[in-house]
């Protein structure tokens, strides 16, 4: 088990952004049902993505990582292709989503998230005799001395 | 709504959020709590939050509509939900650096959702 405390800041980010993109899905949609349903189907897909990452944060075990690695993974291929996408035809989704232009409507943060997201990840690895004794391998000497 | 009121209360949040970062990054004197000041200093922005949304509630009871009732209300319920709730899950930590830089995080939302509260009654 990775040391709970680690991620708590992202997990707050996380858990902040899936309220307000849920908020966001939820009003546009009972606002003007019909509108533009993919953008409002975009909001609430981020918003399930941001709720995943939280809870997969929270939990800090291993399938946790892999599944919160899965999210910010997914989430940047969306906010890439999203935000290319609204910068070279603004109008093609019919209403801002949370990843329009890169998520300039919420200070880029939705950009660089999941990059901030994945170097935590990365860089708070678990300890070597947990890892070894998940995927077989042998540890290093000093954590077998330890 | 006081436009003056929410502008003060959200630089009031953004100055718990630089000295709550600042504890994050700074070497630690003490282990095991968050600061009482910075706990305090969050307890006045709930109270000025409360009284915010009270007086909000007060003028719509009074016949006034905010210009975007929906969104507003939303606004509302988060504004005076957020800090007891970050507060809360901050404490559940065990005090270091990375629960004060929840606290940043949960008063510099606190901040937006102040000013967002403000504009949609204006707008």
């Amino acid at each position: 088990m990775m040391h709970r405390s680690a991620h708590r800041p992202l997990v707050a980010v996380y858990a902040l952004f899936a309220l307000a993109a849920g908020a966001r899905g939820v009003v546009q949609t009972a606002v003007a049902p019909g509108a533009a349903p993919v953008a409002h189907a975009l909001t609430l897909t981020a918003a399930l993505i941001y709720l995943v990452a939280a809870i997969a944060l929270h939990r800090a075990s291993a399938p946790g990582r892999r599944c919160a690695r899965a999210a910010m993974l997914i989430e940047l291929g969306g906010v890439l292709m999203i935000g290319a996408l609204t910068t070279a035809a603004p109008e093609l989704l019919g209403d801002d989503t949370v990843w329009s232009g890169f998520g300039s409507g919420y200070g880029w943060i939705p950009l660089a998230l999941p990059l901030v997201g994945l170097w935590a990840l990365r860089r708070r690895r678990e300890p070597a005799g947990e890892t070894a004794g998940e995927t077989g391998r042998r540890a290093p000497a000093a954590a077998r001395r330890a | 709504m006081s436009p003056h009121l929410a502008t003060a209360a959200a630089a009031y949040a953004i100055l718990i959020a630089v000295a709550a970062g600042w504890r994050a990054v700074r070497p630690l004197r003490e282990a095991g709590a968050l600061g009482a000041p910075l706990l305090a200093s969050c307890l006045v922005l709930e109270l000025v939050l409360s009284g915010r949304a009270i007086a909000a509630l007060l003028a719509v009871a009074g016949g006034a509509r905010p210009a975007e009732t929906t969104v507003w209300a939303c606004y509302l319920v988060l504004s005076v939900a957020l800090i007891p709730v970050g507060v809360r899950y901050a404490m559940g930590g065990d005090g270091g650096r990375a629960d004060s830089l929840v606290l940043a995080v949960v008063a510099l939302a606190a901040a937006v959702v102040t000013l967002r509260l403000q504009a949609t009654w204006a707008e």
